[in-house]
This record gives C-alpha cells, structure tokens and sequence, in this order.
C-alpha cells in the first residue's frame, strides 16, 4: 500500500490553493493557475488512488487518522471505498474542468477561485470522511460557498435562488445533525467513527426512524421529491462552473450520505422503507423529465432532467438487488460526468450569445460544430444510448426493476421516452435550423475552454464503452453492502 | 480461421470514412469523400461476395468478447457471419455504394456535400454492425447509432421547415420502441444470462427458458422493430422523413434501415417461434400495416410520399411474412424490395432532380424528356406491382403461399387485397409522371435526363429488380431458401399464383383506363370528402397523436410546472414568509413592549446592530475572512 496520505492530499490541496490564492492573487491571472494547479493536484491523487485501489479485497483503504476533537471522540479519519472512489474522481473531474471552463471570470477572479476551492475541499472531504463529525464538517464547508458563489457571479434570480438553496440544504442538515447525535448517543461508545456505528445492532424502531430522518436530511440535497425546487433554480442561478460542481457532484453528497450513513448504518430500515423510495424514485423520474419537456431555458430544462436522472439512483437503490445498487452507483458518476459537460456547454453558448432561451438559440451545429457534437454526445448519455455511461447505468436498473416490478419497468418506459421528447426538442431547436440572430457570430470555442469539453466527453465514451473498472470498483461496495442490508 | 475472421473490420471501413469526413471538414477535397464512401463500399460488397460462397460452402465465424462481467456472467458482444448476415451485408453495401455515387450527381451544388457522404457512411456502418452482431447487446448499440444517422440525414436541409421537426419526429417515435429494445434486453439478460443469439436461443429450445418473461422480452423486441420498420401504430415517422434528401431516402427509409426491424425479428425467430401468440401479434400488425399503407398510398399527391406509404405497407408485408412462421421469405421480400425499392426512389429523385418539385400534378408525359429514367421506373414498378417473372413477382408469391399453408386465410387475404391496390396505385403514379398527357399545372417541358452518375445506378438497380427474385424460384430450385436454411419451402401454387397475376393485372388495367383511356374519371375516388379528408392525411393518425399525446403530455408539463412554482414554490415561500412575519411580529412586540420597559438597554441594542451591520459590508473578501476565521477558529477552539 502506498505511503502517500492521499486523501488528505485530495481533501487539503484545495485548502491550499485558496489561502495561496488569498496571500499571492493580487494579479487576476494568478488565481486561476493556482486554482488549476491544485485540481491538477486533486486529479491526479484521485486518479491515483482509483487507479491503485485494490479492487478485489474491497473495503476502505487508504486510510489516515488522527485526533481531531479528543474531549468529544472527534477523529479525523479518512479514506476510500469502491463507493467513495468514483465519487472522488467525479468531483476531480469536475473540478478541474471546471476551473477551465472558469479561465474567463473576470469580475473578482480571487474570491471566486478562492471560494469555489473552499467548496471542494467540502465535498472531496464528505466523500472521504469516515468519521460522521468530519462529514456533517465538511458538508457544511460544502454547502457555504455555495451560496456567496451564486449570490455574488450568479444570474436570473440569483439572490432569491441562493438564499432558497441555502435554506433548503440547512434545513437538511438539521435533519442530519439530530440524526448524528442520535446515533452518537445511542452507541454511546464515545466515539463517532461509522466503522463502529455500523458494528452496533441498532432496534428495529430506531433503524427505521433515523433512516428516515437521514433520508430526509440527505435526501434533500438528492434532490428527492417534493423537496427538489431549490435544484433547478440553483443551477440557473448559478455561473458555469457552480452549476457543473452543483449538479455534478453536490447532488451526489446526497444520493452518497443516504447510502453511506442511512443505508450502511440502519440497512433494516432502508429495507423497510423501499416501497417509498420506489415511488418517490418513480415520481422524480417522471416528474422532472415532465417539467423538462415544458422549459424555455436551456439550464432549466437540464436541471429538471437532474432531478428526474437523479430518481434512477434512488430507484436502483429500491430494488434491493446487486444490479439496482450497481446501476444507482454507476448512475451517479455518469450523471456527474454528463450534466457537467451539459453546464459547459451552455455556460459557453450563454457567455457569448447572452441568452439561453432556447427559442432564441437555433442552428448551433452550423456556427459550432464541435460544441453541437459535444452535446449530441451528453445528450445521448442523458437519453441512455449505449456506448455512453448514462446506458451502463441504466440497462443495470432496468435489469434490478424487472425483477422488482414489471410495473415500475413501465412507468419507467415512460419516463425514458419523455426524457428523449424533451431532449430531442431542446436539440431540434438549438442545433438544426438557420443560425439564429444571437448565435450568428459564435465560433467553436478556443482550445482552453475545448479541453474540459474533450475530457467529459471523452469520458462519456471511454467509461461507456469499457466500463469494466468503473464496474468492478462499484460492485467491491455494493456487494457487501447489499449482503448487510439482505443480511439483516 | 478463414478470411471470415476479419468481417469485424467491414462496419469499421465506412465508420473511418465518417470520422475523416468530420474531422478534415472542408479541408477535403470535394470529390474524396464520395470516392472514399464509395471505395470503402466497394470493398465490404467485395467481401460480402467472398463472404457468401464461404458461408454457402458451410463455413461459419463465431467470435465474442467480454464487455462486462456481472455477477459472474458475462455480458458479451462479438461477430457472427452465417448467410443471413452474408446475404443482409452484400444488399446493404450494394445499395449504398449504389446510392453514393447516384447522389454525386443528385447533391452536385449542395454547400455540405461532404457531410452527406459522412452521414451515409455513419449509417451504413451502423447497419453492417447490426447485420453482422452475434448478441441482441452489439446489435441495439449499432441500432441507436442507425438512429442517429437517420435523424442527421433527415435534418440534412435544417433550413427547410419541415426537415428538422421532421427528424425529431422519426427519432422520437423510433426511440419509443427502441426503449422497448432495451427493456427487452435487461429481461434477456434476467432471464438467459447472456445477450448471445446461441446461448440464449439454446435456452428457448431447452425450455430452461419460457412462460410469459419469454413473450415479453418478445413483444419489447418486437416494439423495437415496429419502431425502426414503421410498423403500425409507429409508422407516422416515415412519411415525415421524406424532408430528407432523396438518395438518403432511398437507402435508410426505403431499402436498408426500415428493413432492420425484419432482420432482429428474422434474427431472433426462436424467441417469436417458441409462443404462437407472439407470432399472431406479428402477424395481425404486419396485416393491419400493409393494408392500411397500400390504402393511404392511393390518396397520395406527392410521389414520395406514395413510395414512403408504399415502402410502409411492404414493410407490414414482410411482417404477415414473419407472423406466418417463414422468416426465410421475409427476408427474401426484403431483398427484393431493397432493390426495386432503392429504383423506385432514385428514379424519383431523378424526376425531382430535374423539376425541382415532388408533386404528381406538375408532372406528365415525362418519357420522352426521361427515357432512361421512365425505363428503369417502369420496371421496378412492375416489380413491386409482382407481374413475373420480375423479383416482386417471386418475393411477394411466397409470403401467400406461407399464408396459405399455414392456414392463415386473414393474412392471405390482406396480401392479395393489399397486392391488387398496390399494382393500382403504382400505375396510377407511373401513368401520372411518365404517360399521362400533362396537365394545366405540368412543369413537364423543363425535364431533362438526368447525368450519367445517376442512370447507371438506376439501370444496375433495374437489372436486379427485374432477376434478383430468380434465386428464389422454381427456376433455380429455390436456391436462396436453401442458402439460408435447408428448409421445406412450399412449392409453386399455380391457382394461388394465377389470383395474385390476376388482381396486379386488374390493378394496373384499372388505373390505364382512368388515367389513359380517361374511360373513368382521374382520382375520382378523391371526391369522396373520408378518402381525400381521412385517408389521405393518414387515417388521421397523427392528428390523434397529437391529441392524445403530444397535447396532453405538453399540458400536464405546463401545469406541473405551475404546481412547482406555485404550489410546492409557494409552500416553501410562504413558509418563509411566515418566519418573516412571526420575526416582524415578535420584533414590533419587542420594540413597544419589552423596548418600553428597557428602554435603556434598546439603545445598547440599537448600537450593537450597528457594530454587525458594519461587519455585513456587502464586501466578499470581508465575508470570505470571517468564513475562513470561523472555521479555524471552530478547529483551534475543539482542537485543545
């Protein structure tokens, strides 16, 4: 096993950067560099790791601790699991493309840079955390920045979206925080370590409460319905690389506390409470790809397919069988990857044609070739066409929901083919037709801002077409995972 | 093994061709990217050939490899060439070749010219990938990818009106029973563990695999195919696409991806064998589809949409053919029907060529302007009208018989109603273009023949539509039949044959004494308000479409998006709201009671506010210190 602290490199480098940031940015040009050195750094460490992770032995490894808080039993433990792992290289992708698409800001460049790895040492810090203090730490460190970062370079709304955000996200981790203590209590073994939280048999009641009242706290970050409102509204708030981090990753922190915190601790209570997350999975799905079908702004209609993309994850998680748990995971990264390389896209198209209304943007693939191919490809892995990772993910669910219920198969069905009408409508418009007043200047971008799409799409594909080591990763989680909650 | 081996490489040729086309963009030369197209094309027909007599002489390749292991099986993909698959890549190349170098002249002027090339080739590589799969997995990726080529193709013109809605609909509406083919692949998966056409056909025929998951994953393929094959209720795609260009036409919505559908049926027959009620349902669309096709064919204006109804019901022809349990005539069906078919359309796109207009009326008495042109039509119109010994003659006889024999007199009936309207309404479009004196509206007298890269293309197509059905008769002891499985195909019926003659006769001697002879009145039949109002616009179906489908689900869009924002919005604000107001409240109480009594400590108050909101600078940096302060200092103070 290597000696590198490598979670502490992903979960500090960040840190780093925005103090360096703080003392050296007097020049706008510094932040940038210094921000895309310390994604450079985060990239590589999670590459690393993911790359190096013994995938046959399972289990957390790279793993560091150290006292943090000893009068509470406070540690700061970290480390990686085949669950933790693709969210870590999500949230390195993400980030570094995102402070690429970000090489323009020009208004404040040092808050914002400073700000933005503020928010990821948060979320790389929930994904790596062991320890339930050091995640609640982090996923409010998280959550912050998030709301300076969409108040201040944000748009449409912004001041009312952000503090929306902000309320909503609080009010979950209410729930968490009393969800946290419950448990710490009843341990009672003075420590907040979820390695020996998950040893202890918590009662029947108990599991099935708390689960719940985590769900509910994590959940509305998912975002699960009816608590999804804040979600689009941020993502149209937001500037381009907030929304990639938004939807590409901050949607994760809670599709990934359900299942690290709720479903590892109180798997007895997940189980008992499939049947709602079933329909409130199949309720997200077709919901969101409805309101979708309905929007005249192109970040509105991706944020709706957010929240109805993020109802597979739960979906997959309510079959309680090994192929919804491996899609849901999967479903996760690709998600991320795709809804990131959609927020480039349009950060992009807005940047220089000033609107995102789609009735005003028409014959992209005329002016901007590369950009209009770019998003037939995120669009194919919103739709689930195979050879993109949005199909691997879905043919596992469907594989998990056949042998749950023909029924959700359907309704399902349904919501794949909405998914396609609103897509196929927002494409129509955009991409085919005369160029439009607003795009009659547009170019394809320069290389710098290519490099994040090239990366996002290229990952689209490759993880779509060889998805053996994304796989194997997950399922090292998964299968213990779902050996506890069929165990119980 | 054999060359057979290296066949993965053939989808992989025109794929190349694509990529080159996109990439070097207008850097290529004009000329190289048809005669790159074309090239690669000629190479894969070369190959088919080989490929066939290999496969003819009883060789066989079979080659897999893992995609993804779950669960201890593994998902695979990989290459299977047996005839069918020889047979399905030697049309496919051939026609596009074909089509390409027809559309060198058809598209000469065109600014995107090359994109054409590309598109096509993109296309074709996705058919030879669906043509040459051993597994249901590889063969709905390469589907998907048909899909997207069709939808570019159709969107070729996105600056005529109808084209982009046009390709949105054909993919939208292919993509509804596509997502049947993928649901019907994870029940595969569920049930047989693999995605492999033998492991999974040994299953069925083991019985280790039956009951009603068998039927579904059956009827979900089946979804798929009716989807891409324009099968009844999913057809109202094809006529649309006619915006594309005509060449694209003719190979993707005419000979070759329509046809896909008819192949994964052909393909995984053992599925629809192994429950008759499956076969019913094929069977009762297929009726349904070319009964209905033939008749909104007669009320047609414009000349391709009468070959898109007419490639529709020849495609429900090929499905009676598969509900009748003999894939192996369906198959035939589609070959020949790919080759007159292809004909068909290119010598439409030769008259549009040349008088920029597709209506029936602006045409007439074309022949002596168009001699090659009307020649070549001539035949493949007889072809499909099956006047022998031409290929639609042969092809279309042994999907009677098959009814016949398998006693199922519906279908026997729909074929030789729906034989007798197609021989009608292929005169009638004959007559209108080529024969008829012109009318008031004629535009005839610009016509012109059209270049040679476009008449040899129609005079090889004519040849094949005139002999290619040989291979499947008497003639040659149905030597295709025994190509693709020695099978006991039903011999010649002499009176079965003689009705079918006999109604294609009736049909074309009708449609003469009307549009010639003017003995009956041209198109009277159109006076009747349901014919013109109701068949003509497609028995409506569109219309209730957009009535049942479109409307309703646009509607409930907008009024989920008026409960999100008002109604849960609304909740969410209004709970703000009332925090705000209880604040307000307790603060007015605050103030004029609790104030009243301290009053002095108000002003400490009141200074105290002023010393936060002087911190509350609206400043970011300030914000960011204090963020960053706060958090160590959280950190230092629990860190003792």
């Amino acid at each position: 096993m290597t000696t590198l602290p490598l979670m502490s490199i992903i979960v500090f480098a960040p840190i780093v950067g925005s103090v360096l940031i703080a003392l050296l940015g007097r020049d706008p040009r510094v932040p940038r560099l210094i921000a895309l050195a310390a994604s450079t750094v985060c990239l590589a460490a999670a590459a690393y790791a993911y790359a190096t992770y013994d995938r046959v032995a399972g289990g957390l490894q790279f793993v560091e601790s150290a006292p943090w808080i000893p009068s509470l039993g406070v540690r700061y433990i970290v480390g990686a699991d085949g669950l933790s792992l693709p969210m870590l290289l999500l949230t390195g992708m993400v980030m570094f493309t995102g402070v690429l698409a970000s090489w323009n800001v020009t208004s404040r460049p040092r808050e914002f840079f400073a700000l933005l790895l503020l928010l990821v040492t948060g979320v790389f810090g929930v994904f790596a955390a062991i320890d339930a203090f050091a995640l609640f730490f982090f996923y409010e460190m998280a959550v912050l920045p998030m709301y300076l970062l969409i108040a201040i370079w944000g748009s449409t709304r912004k001041d009312y979206s952000a503090m929306k955000l902000t309320l909503f996200l609080f009010a979950g981790s209410a729930a968490i925080l009393i969800a946290i203590c419950l448990v710490f209590f009843q341990v009672g073994a003075g420590t907040f370590d979820m390695r020996v939280w998950a040893e202890h048999g918590f009662g029947a009641d108990f599991q099935r409460w708390v689960f719940l009242l985590s769900f509910v706290g994590f959940g509305a970050l998912v975002p699960i319905w009816p608590l999804h409102t804040w979600s689009p509204d941020g993502h149209v708030a937001a500037p381009t690389a907030v929304s990639m981090m938004h939807a590409g990753v901050l949607l994760k922190l809670g599709a990934y506390g359900i299942i690290r915190f709720g479903v590892t601790l109180f798997p007895d209570g997940f189980a008992s409470w499939a049947t709602l997350i079933a329909v409130i999975g199949a309720i997200n799905v077709l919901y969101g790809a409805l309101c979708a079908l309905n929007q005249t702004d192109l970040k509105y209609v991706i944020g709706y397919s957010s929240v109805s993309h993020m109802g597979y994850v739960l979906l997959g998680l309510a079959t309680l069988n090994r192929f919804g748990f491996e899609g849901a995971v999967f479903q996760m990264f690709a998600h991320g990857i795709m809804t990131a390389l959609f927020f480039v896209l349009v950060g992009y198209v807005y940047e220089k044609a000033h609107t995102r209304q789609i009735a005003e943007i028409s014959g992209l693939m005329r002016r901007t070739p590369l950009v209009a191919a770019a998003f037939v490809i995120a669009s194919a892995a919103s739709m689930g066409m195979p050879s993109t990772s949005g199909f691997v993910a879905e043919l596992l669910v469907y594989i998990g929901l056949w042998s749950l219920s023909p029924l959700l198969a359907g309704l399902v069905f349904v919501g794949v083919v909405i998914t396609a009408g609103y897509l196929l409508r927002m494409l129509t418009r955009i991409l085919l037709g005369e160029p439009s007043e607003a795009v009659a200047h547009l170019s394809d971008p320069a290389p710098v801002r290519l490099v994040p799409v090239g990366i996002l799409a290229i990952t689209i594909m490759v993880v779509g077409i060889f998805p053996s080591s994304m796989y194997e990763t997950i399922r090292s989680a998964t299968g213990p995972l779902l050996a506890r909650v069929m165990g119980g | 093994m054999s060359v057979l081996s290296y066949s993965w490489v053939l989808p992989l040729l025109p794929l190349a061709v694509f990529v080159f086309v996109v990439i070097t963009g207008r850097r290529t030369p004009r000329l190289l990217a048809p005669v790159l197209g074309i090239g690669s094309m000629a190479v894969v027909f070369a190959a088919s050939i080989a490929m066939l007599s290999l496969t003819a002489a009883g060789a066989r390749f079979n080659a897999t490899i893992t995609w993804l292991q779950v669960g201890g099986r593994a998902m695979e993909i990989g290459v299977l060439v047996d005839p069918l698959a020889a047979v399905m890549v030697a049309i496919v190349s051939f026609v596009s070749l074909l089509v390409q170098l027809y559309s060198i002249g058809y598209l000469h002027g065109e600014e995107r010219f090359r994109w054409f090339f590309g598109a096509i080739s993109l296309f074709t590589a996705s058919m030879l990938g669906v043509v040459l799969s051993n597994g249901w997995l590889l063969m709905y990726l390469c589907w998907e990818i048909m899909g997207l080529a069709s939808y570019l193709l159709i969107g070729f013109w996105y600056h005529k009106g109808a084209a982009p809605p046009a390709a949105m609909k054909a993919f939208m509406v292919t993509r509804a029973g596509d997502v049947g083919f993928a649901l019907g692949l994870a029940l595969i998966w569920l049930n047989a563990g693999s995605f492999l056409f033998e492991d999974v056909f040994g299953m069925v025929s083991t019985g280790a695999w039956s009951g009603p998951s068998l039927i579904a994953a059956a009827l979900l393929l089946l979804a798929g195919a009716m989807g891409k094959s324009a099968q009844f209720p999913l057809h109202v795609w094809l006529p649309d696409a006619m915006a594309g260009p005509t060449p694209g036409s003719a190979l993707i919505h005419a000979a070759t991806m329509v046809a896909a559908g008819v192949y994964l049926i052909a393909r995984s027959f053992p599925l629809f064998e192994a429950n008759p009620v499956t076969l019913t349902v094929v069977g009762v669309i297929g009726t349904i589809t070319a009964v209905m096709g033939a008749l909104i064919a007669l009320a047609q204006s414009d000349i391709k949409k009468v070959l898109a109804y007419s490639t529709i019901s020849q495609l429900g022809y090929m499905f009676m053919a598969l509900g009748t349990g003999n894939w192996i005539a369906a198959i035939f069906h589609l070959m020949t029907h790919a080759f007159f078919k292809a004909l068909l359309f290119l010598g439409a796109g030769s008259v549009i060529h040349a008088l920029h207009t597709q209506e029936l009326k602006h045409f007439g008495g074309l022949w002596r302007k168009m001699p090659w042109t009307t020649a070549t039509w001539c035949l493949g119109a007889l072809s499909l009208a099956g006047i022998p010994p031409l290929a639609g003659f042969w092809s279309k006889d042994e999907i009677l018989l098959s009814a016949l024999h398998a006693h199922q007199y519906g279908i026997l009936a729909a074929g030789i109603l729906t034989a007798a309207l197609t021989a009608f309404y292929m005169a009638r479009t004959t007559f209108l273009t080529f024969f008829a004196a012109p009318g008031p509206e004629s535009m005839s007298s610009r016509a012109h023949e059209s270049p040679w890269m476009m008449t040899v293309p129609l005079v090889v197509l004519a040849a094949l539509a005139v002999t290619v059905g040989l291979v499947g008769s008497p003639l040659t002891g149905y030597s295709f039949f025994g190509l693709l499985e020695a099978y006991e195909m039903p011999k010649l019926n002499l009176p079965l044959a003689a009705v079918a003659i006999g109604v294609a006769l009736g049909g074309i001697a009708l449609a003469w004494s009307s549009y010639i002879k003017k003995l009956i009145e041209p198109d009277g039949y159109l006076r009747f308000s349901f014919i013109s109002g109701t068949v003509a616009r497609g028995f409506l179906i569109d219309a209730l479409y957009t009535n049942a489908i479109v409307c309703p689900a646009t509607y409930i869009a907008g009024v989920l998006r008026v409960i999100d924002g008002a109604v849960i919005d609304g909740a969410v604000n209004g709970l703000g709201g009332a925090g705000l107001l209880t604040g307000k409240g307790l603060s007015v109480f605050d103030r004029k009671g609790i104030d009243g009594v301290v009053d002095g400590l108000g002003e400490g108050v009141v200074d105290a506010g002023d010393g936060v909101r002087r911190t509350q600078t609206g400043n970011v940096q300030t914000y960011l210190l204090l963020l960053v302060a706060a958090i160590l200092l959280l950190v230092v103070v629990f860190a003792r």
